[in-house]
């Protein structure tokens, strides 16, 4: 296995941190740690980059034990959360910065490499610019260059694009990808967005208060959740009781029909242009529809409905912590 | 990567975190042997006479004559501290509330008057409302006598009110300007947010800028010696003692009995220190250069005459100085003259060639062990540095007649015996101002992103790589305007050093003080005028380069 996490812990006070982890990761894919503030991802990240000791455990690269490897020695690079990018440096010296100390490069070799790094992000002719001159989407830019200018072997990305605007952040998003599978780079990505989780990763690691809850590809992840806690922060859920066992379904899966005879009534609509949220209650059991189009945003508050689900998708309830 | 890289980059690691330790254990070598040394030194005088133990010297400070000056002190003190505040309270608040040129030109002027050698303000005072003073006798006709306590205590107070309100001001530029706003929307009267919220906002800055004064007052005796007449106070006493008796013993007591006052002060000080951390100031950009607290009605009166009258009374003193340096008035008018020139005495050049070099270096060191001080204790977060840290704020915040008598105590007899040597003056004005860099540097540090020396280990830089590429590039500011105030203050200071100075290193400022001593006024207002204008023109000069390589760096 290319990477192997055997263990791995690191505590912090107020029980934060990580609390064990166990996780393998093949070469080439792209690794998804999600979860909210303080459920550990960033300090598995901070423990793969070498920043932080762990309390205990092992972490293997290419079988070779890295777990005491100090970040300067580590063939690991990060993209941080703000870049983390010197101020006092031009663009093409920040990306020279890791050719010259990590590759032991002379400075007259490194610009030239430094160039072409510069040129597979999209940004030649910046060369020059400050940092402060140049926007946050560049910004974000010279920070993956000056992270893969040292040819590392992974490369870790915490929230990376969390500083950007919404459609800046899409943009960047296929970017990412693209990049992704035309180097053929191992990269772990950490972020609390389920919709980037989604859409970039070839598997998500879903972690709750220190510990890896679920692991699998984005639709094992969405339509197979394992516990109450994966379904409701990757998508939003509505749990029914189904042949005895408790199910989640996919407000995207309710469908409504006008009725003014129908047991359902819509308590609250949102309308969010592409696709409009309903809230809708028989009495005694409410549940969240979603409805794409514009045929679906035709309810009002208030309106009689029929309503009913098309699939459903167990969630195991022996997994089942929040229950 | 070959195996020849990696074996040179594992040298280089290596190499670069015994530099690093390298490094602090000087900065803690430092701290320890001219910072803590002299301080238990001075205790231990005080409580030793002979190799054995006594409070002998603490006796004699109980005697009705002692007990007299230590009144005298708290008087004078207690005076000169509550005026300065409150004017300075004053004065901060229209460098303040001010806006656009009338605001710079108030900062610009508490910057400017920070430059001044000391006793220029007695100088000018007795030239001015002496005896013969040009105000009171020669156009009022008067014969008034300048000396006693009232004239230590405005001396005193002209002498630190721009410092005063410079720390003051700082307490008001970290408000959060959004409070002030809040209270006008809310329909206060400027006079009750005035009181009802930036006075108790900036209290603590308020108290730790009386207790500070209150201890440098205290430990004043150059003012008293100068303008007392027969009135004495404990610092004059400890001075005496020493210059002309050589009774370490005594003045180490008296020295030890100052320091509840800087005690208080400290404490005043950490908690504004400490209220400044929590609260990050909004800054003016989203309103441009308009004051979020405009002056008007009362408070814009009374704000307004007492800075009219702070900068009235600055520029007598700077004009006198200058006239006075070029005039004589013996016969009852002024006639030009260059004469004070030929008097000057023949160590003057030597003294002053002493005063630029000593202060030069002791700024550059002071300024970079101040930026590494914080850098160990606050970024590298390295156990136990908050302790050294606290030890190199103590020489900034205790009477400087106690600080110059440990350098004497402590370095005056083996092993380490180095006075009388340049090493002792340099080492004493560099120790005494650590803590201002390291101030502005803890600052600095809070608005760096703590990841860049994460991201700079990760592309492979070394401890050193990182101090010197990164860190010190990123603090260049912090070093020079850190740079700027310590050397103005080493050039015009003369607490402790008067102690530690001895023929052939004397110091201009000292010379200065020699001068006034003996009466020769005219000759005492051209080494005024010269520290002045080199002290300014270095100023200048280092602000531009400062301004210049801020653009160039861009």
């Amino acid at each position: 296995m290319f990477l192997k996490l055997k263990g791995l812990k690191k505590l912090y006070e107020e029980e934060k941190g990580l609390k064990y982890l166990d996780l393998e990761i093949e070469k080439g894919s792209f690794v998804t740690l999600l979860g909210p503030s303080g459920c550990g991802k960033t300090t598995t990240l901070n423990l793969l980059g070498g920043f932080i000791r762990p309390d205990s455990g092992k972490i293997y690269l290419e079988g070779d034990d890295i777990t005491d490897l100090p970040p300067e020695r580590r063939p690991v690079s990060t993209v941080f959360q703000s870049y983390a990018l010197f101020p006092h440096l031009n663009v093409l010296e920040n990306v020279c910065y890791g050719l010259r100390y990590f590759r032991g490069m002379k400075k007259k070799d490194a610009i030239p490499a430094a160039r072409e790094q510069l040129k597979i992000v999209g940004l030649e002719g910046y060369e020059k610019a400050a940092i402060s001159e140049i926007s946050g989407g560049q910004q974000q830019r010279v920070a993956l260059a000056r992270a893969m200018a040292t040819g590392p072997k992974i490369l870790l990305l915490d929230e990376p694009l969390s500083n950007l605007d919404a459609g800046l952040r899409v943009q960047l998003r296929e970017e990412l990808k693209e990049l992704q599978k035309k180097l053929g780079i191992t990269m772990i990505f950490v972020t609390h967005d389920q919709e980037e989780a989604l859409s970039l990763s070839d598997r998500i690691v879903v972690m709750e208060k220190g510990i890896a809850v679920q692991v699998g590809t984005p639709r094992e992840v969405y339509y197979q959740p394992e516990s109450s806690y994966v379904a409701s922060f990757v998508g939003k859920a509505n749990y029914v009781e189904c042949h005895g066992r408790q199910a989640v379904v996919r407000p995207e899966d309710v469908w409504m029909k006008a009725d003014p005879a129908g047991p359902f009534e819509v308590k609250s609509v949102s309308f969010m242009g592409s696709h409009t949220l309903y809230e809708i209650s028989d009495g005694t059991r409410t549940m969240k529809a979603d409805l794409a189009g514009r045929e679906g945003s035709s309810f009002r508050t208030g309106d009689r409905v029929q309503a009913g689900f098309q699939t459903l998708s167990d969630v195991s309830s022996s997994r089942d912590r929040n229950e | 990567m070959n195996r020849h890289t990696e074996n040179r980059r594992n040298l280089r690691y290596a190499r670069a975190e015994f530099a690093d330790r390298l490094i602090l254990a000087l900065v803690l070598a430092g701290i320890a042997l001219f910072i803590l040394y002299p301080i238990v030194s001075v205790v231990a005088t005080s409580f030793f006479k002979d190799g054995r133990f006594t409070l002998e010297y603490y006796r004699e400070l109980a005697t009705p004559k002692s007990l007299k000056l230590i009144k005298n002190s708290l008087w004078v003190s207690t005076l000169s501290s509550v005026f300065t505040t409150a004017a300075a309270f004053f004065i901060a608040l229209a460098a303040f509330a001010e806006s656009g040129k009338r605001r710079s030109f108030i900062r610009n002027g508490l910057l400017l008057t920070m430059i001044s050698p000391p006793f220029v303000s007695a100088l000018a005072y007795i030239l001015l409302f002496g005896r013969r003073g040009i105000i009171t006798h020669q156009i009022l006709g008067l014969s008034v006598n300048p000396y006693g306590w009232h004239g230590i205590v405005i001396l005193q107070v002209i002498g630190s009110v721009s410092f005063a309100a410079l720390m003051l001001l700082n307490s008001f530029d970290n408000l959060d300007q959004r409070l002030i706003l809040a209270s006008r929307d809310l329909g206060a009267t400027p006079a009750q947010t005035l009181f009802g919220v930036i006075l108790p906002l900036v209290r603590p800055g308020l108290l730790s800028v009386l207790f500070m004064l209150f201890t440098m007052n205290l430990a004043d005796f150059g003012t008293p010696i100068v303008i007392g007449g027969n009135y004495k106070v404990l610092a004059t006493e400890a001075y005496t003692q020493v210059i002309s008796t050589a009774n370490l013993g005594r003045a180490s007591a008296i020295s030890v009995l100052m320091v509840p006052a800087a005690a208080l002060a400290f404490y005043f000080y950490y908690r504004a220190m400490k209220m400044n951390e929590g609260n990050s100031g909004t800054g003016r950009a989203a309103m441009g250069d308009v004051s979020a607290y405009p002056l008007t009605g009362g408070v814009a009166v009374v704000t307004r005459a007492v800075t009219g009258l702070f900068f009235l009374v600055m520029a007598l003193k700077y004009g006198n100085i200058f006239l006075s340096a070029f005039s004589n008035t013996a016969k009852g008018c002024l006639d030009f003259t260059l004469d004070y020139f030929g008097d000057l005495p023949r160590s003057q050049w030597s003294s002053f060639r002493h005063s630029l070099v000593y202060s030069a270096i002791a700024a550059a060191v002071a300024s970079l062990l101040g930026i590494l001080l914080s850098y160990y204790t606050h970024r590298r977060k390295i156990r136990g540095m908050r302790g050294a840290e606290f030890l190199a704020s103590l020489p900034h915040i205790i009477p400087g007649t106690f600080y110059g008598l440990g350098y004497v105590a402590a370095f005056s007899h083996p092993p380490i015996y180095i006075r009388g040597t340049s090493v002792i003056i340099i080492a004493n004005l560099i120790f005494r101002q650590l803590s201002l860099t390291c101030k502005s540097a803890n600052a600095a540090f809070t608005g760096l992103n703590r990841k860049l020396e994460d991201a700079a280990r990760d592309l492979g830089a070394s401890r050193m790589d990182i101090l010197g590429g990164i860190i010190l590039p990123l603090l260049r500011q912090i070093f020079v305007t850190g740079f700027i105030s310590i050397f103005t203050s080493c050039m015009t200071s003369v607490g402790a050093i008067i102690f530690l100075i001895s023929p052939g290193k004397n110091v201009a400022s000292a010379e200065l003080f020699q001068s006034i001593e003996n009466g020769r006024y005219g000759v005492a207002s051209v080494q005024a005028v010269f520290i002045i204008l080199v002290t300014v023109s270095i100023n200048l000069v280092s602000m531009n380069l400062l301004k210049r390589s801020k653009r160039g760096g861009k």
